[in-house]
């Protein structure tokens, strides 16, 4: 097991090199001169040089990539926004905890709202419930999140005036955004936990359960379910990811100001060393998920042994 | 022979899918929406750019028909005649906020047009008397809270003459622009009080619009207006100090009157003693922003005050062409590496295989943000980043498909009398993978469009006035946020076309599964 961890650990060096290589040469691929967009078109040509200097654009590309991973990995430093002037770093943490509070009581709802109608419909087969909830799941799949969120914000915020419409600070703000966010994984957990109870349904010792005379509850709470919701963690773990690229676009919505919101602005505005920075949070983001998943599956079926 | 022909994969195929009622109709709603997007734009009743109200006079539709109202008015002369608006002389009309209604004197009486929604008073005055009218522009500003207001006050008209020395209590009472009445002068003093009195309502929107003078707008006043017949303290009693003629005007807010006393034996001119509006509210519709929907607008009209059904209409072309070409693009590198990697194997397929897994680890919501980081915003550059999440899911599956095709009896058969390996792959593993690659084009042009209005709604569409669903929903999240129309139509149109294309693949898939019976 350790094993296996540490080869996915050192797997994903590569992987991350080609990333941090990429966002670097994101600058210098990109259209559009640092400098220019930093001090804006007016600066003379000598100030210009000065700074190109000073900021160490004339440097040959490889000493700037050491440069860049050297502040970056052991000062922390993922450098200043061309815009405000202020540490990237500084406001990626402030700002993360807004997207995990977001994502984590998202995927909250997502389980609860998933597991629940996915048992029913499982347990209720072909009934009413079940039709109304598998043709509610096929829509749910197809609206777009931006537009949930709007109608969510119509209904609950503008017509009824539960929540407000938009911002941070209380814990009601988070309600309508966590809701929109999670909607779009509960559809998905649904269909997943209903096949996988139906499956393990058909199974012998279910069967076997059943006659010799176990209560219907037992059967389910205790045979069922019990194996049923093995996969259903570990698709929800995976799901995580969509959820973090799901916030980007409710965030926007509900204006709030987690990371999401923050890459937006930063590509609206070419502020590259914010987007750098993002980027590279993100795709580290998938690979520890990637990995706490890969590693799950050992933990909760014993069957899987990593060779 | 026959037989053959009726057991072709084909027909199995056809009579499979036509059982399926649903993805059957959801096949008709791709065509129509397909059809939509080319001959739409034919068809769409306004230009989706331009607002509708530079549109009407082309239309034959009369704009002021929309916006305004005829009042009539008439007055009320002392000696209990009436007399119609023509006779009536200096008649001066105002709102109390010029941005919400205007109001005009016409031949028939007053003419009040809408600007925008809110609410505010129509003020009509001839000479010391005046009324007052509410107006409700209804449109995006809820009216809920618009407050009756004084309109019109009544002082009973003595019909006996007065001597000197005599004294008379004024009888009053009231009409409030919601049709309530006040019958005496203290409740009278003291809505006026309450409803005008202190605070002045400060404009703090920086246009001090009209030329309503607020000093005019006292909250109650009885005073005399000749001050030698007649005086009359604030409780509207009145004392007669010499002979001639009295008038004695109440002011509560916007509104006066008039009442003429005859002191003395000598008859007088009978004067105008206040002004009687045909209705007390007028209620008018903003025709110059967030119209709602009616029969001119079905889905009403946003916050440039542009048809909605029209830019749906327009938009369709724009959603389509992101998702088909997108998918296209995507179908056809993934579908080529894919092939290559699935038939040469070895260092091509692992080189392939790993970059599949990488880009497959994203959300493809984020692999789109990012590559529109890299080339900036854009409609053609949503379309690139939408192929690019597009490609590895074709890779991953004509890959897979490529591996067992190859095993195939056939295509050693190809091998073996030396068929170059081009043509195998083209002629005889590629037809095998076209089923499975029909079904997954049409699944994914439901999530290509999708991501696509989710970027154009983020604003990396570039164009935000483009009539494009995903840029009109973040539009009318900016600009029309308690509108629900505004932002309902645009966002159903999505949800109907990736729901027709997605059960309309799912029917795709379950006609060509082998295991599914007939």
């Amino acid at each position: 097991m350790l094993n296996f961890i540490l080869r996915r650990l050192l797997g994903m060096i590569p992987i991350l090199l080609i990333i941090t290589i990429i966002a670097f040469l994101f600058v210098h691929l990109t259209p559009g001169d640092p400098i220019r967009i930093m001090y804006g078109a007016e600066i003379d040509q000598e100030t210009y040089q000065q700074m190109r200097e000073s900021e160490g654009f004339n440097d040959p590309l490889i000493v700037q990539y050491g440069r860049y991973m050297y502040n970056m990995t052991i000062q922390g430093d993922f450098g200043q926004s061309y815009r405000t002037r202020s540490d990237v770093s500084d406001e990626v943490l402030r700002r993360f905890n807004y997207t995990f509070v977001l994502t984590i009581l998202s995927m909250f709802w997502a389980i609860l709202i998933g597991v629940t109608v996915g048992i029913i419909s499982a347990t209720k087969r072909n009934s009413l419930v079940d039709r109304v909830g598998m043709i509610s799941t096929i829509t749910a799949l197809s609206i777009p999140e931006f537009w949930f969120g709007l109608m969510m914000m119509q209904v609950f915020a503008v017509q009824l005036g539960w929540f407000p419409t938009s911002g941070s600070g209380t814990w009601i703000h988070l309600i309508l955004p966590s809701l929109t966010l999670g909607f779009g994984v509960a559809a998905t957990i649904v269909r997943f936990t209903r096949s996988s109870v139906l499956e393990v349904l058909r199974e012998d010792y279910v069967r076997t359960a059943r006659a010799k005379g176990q209560k219907e509850s037992v059967v389910i709470w205790s045979h069922v379910l019990r194996n049923a919701l093995i996969p259903v963690v570990t698709m929800a773990g995976l799901q995580f990811g969509f959820l973090i690229g799901g916030a980007v676009v409710v965030e926007q919505v509900f204006a709030w100001p987690g990371l999401g919101s923050y890459l937006i602005d930063g590509i609206l505005t070419r502020d590259y060393p914010v987007i750098q920075a993002l980027i590279l949070l993100f795709s580290l983001q998938f690979l520890i998920i990637n990995l706490l998943v890969d590693i799950s599956y050992g933990f909760l079926n014993p069957q899987i042994r990593y060779e | 022979m026959d037989k053959q022909k009726k057991n072709s994969p084909f027909r199995i195929f056809l009579r499979k899918f036509l059982k399926q009622k649903l993805a059957v109709f959801a096949f008709g709603l791709v065509i129509a929406i397909v059809l939509v997007g080319i001959f739409g734009p034919l068809f769409s009743p306004y230009d989706p750019h331009r607002p509708v109200t530079a549109q009407y006079p082309d239309m034959g539709i009369d704009l002021e028909q929309l916006t305004s109202l005829t009042l009539e008015i008439e007055g009320l002369l002392s000696n209990g005649e009436t007399i119609e608006q023509q006779e009536l002389t200096q008649i001066q009309t105002e709102t109390d906020d010029r941005r919400i209604a205007a109001v005009r004197r016409s031949q028939s009486g007053i003419r009040v047009s809408a600007n925008s929604s809110g609410y505010t008073d129509a003020i009509v005055e001839s000479g010391d008397v005046s009324a007052v009218s509410k107006v409700l522009v209804r449109g995006e500003i809820p009216l809920d809270d618009a407050e009756p207001t004084i309109s019109q006050i009544r002082i009973n008209q003595p019909d006996a003459s007065f001597s000197e020395g005599d004294s008379y209590q004024i009888e009053v009472s009231a009409l409030l622009t919601d049709g309530t009445e006040i019958t005496s002068l203290d409740n009278l003093k003291e809505l006026a009080e309450e409803l005008y009195g202190e605070e002045e309502e400060e404009d703090t929107s920086g246009f001090q619009s009209s030329t309503t003078n607020d000093d005019d707008a006292a909250s109650f006043q009885i005073n005399s207006l000749t001050e030698d017949t007649v005086s009359v303290d604030e409780d509207g009693v009145v004392s007669f100090e010499s002979d001639g003629e009295g008038l004695v005007q109440i002011q509560a807010g916007e509104a006066k009157s008039l009442v003429q006393f005859q002191v003395g034996p000598d008859s007088i001119e009978p004067v105008l003693t206040s002004l009687v509006l045909q209705s007390t509210t007028i209620e008018l519709n903003d025709a110059y922003k967030h119209q709602s929907p009616s029969s001119l607008h079905l889905f009403g009209t946003d916050h440039q005050n542009r048809d909605i059904l029209s830019r749906v209409i327009h938009g369709t072309k724009e959603t389509l062409l992101i998702g088909f070409v997108s998918v296209a693009i995507g179908t056809v590198i993934g579908t080529v590496l894919g092939l290559l990697a699935g038939y040469y194997g070895g260092w091509l397929d692992s080189l392939v295989t790993r970059m599949t897994d990488v880009l497959l680890a994203f959300p493809g919501i984020l692999l789109a943000i990012a590559v529109i980081a890299f080339l900036g915003a854009g409609i053609t550059n949503i379309i690139f980043a939408v192929a690019v999440f597009t490609i590895p899911v074709f890779i991953r599956i004509v890959r897979a498909s490529t591996l067992s095709l190859k095993e195939m009896t056939y295509v050693e058969a190809a091998k073996s009398i030396g068929v170059p390996n081009t043509v195998i792959i083209f002629r005889h593993i590629f037809p095998g993978t076209l089923s499975v690659v029909m079904v997954y084009l049409t699944m994914r042009i439901g999530v290509a469009i999708l991501i696509g209005a989710a970027l154009s709604f983020l604003g990396l569409g570039g164009d935000i006035t483009a009539p494009e669903w995903g840029s009109m929903l973040s539009a009318a999240k900016d600009n029309s946020g308690t509108i629900f129309h505004a932002t309902f139509f645009p966002g159903l149109a999505i949800v109907i076309t990736v729901l027709s294309f997605n059960i309309f693949g799912d029917g795709l898939r379950d006609a060509l599964d082998p295991k599914l019976k007939e």
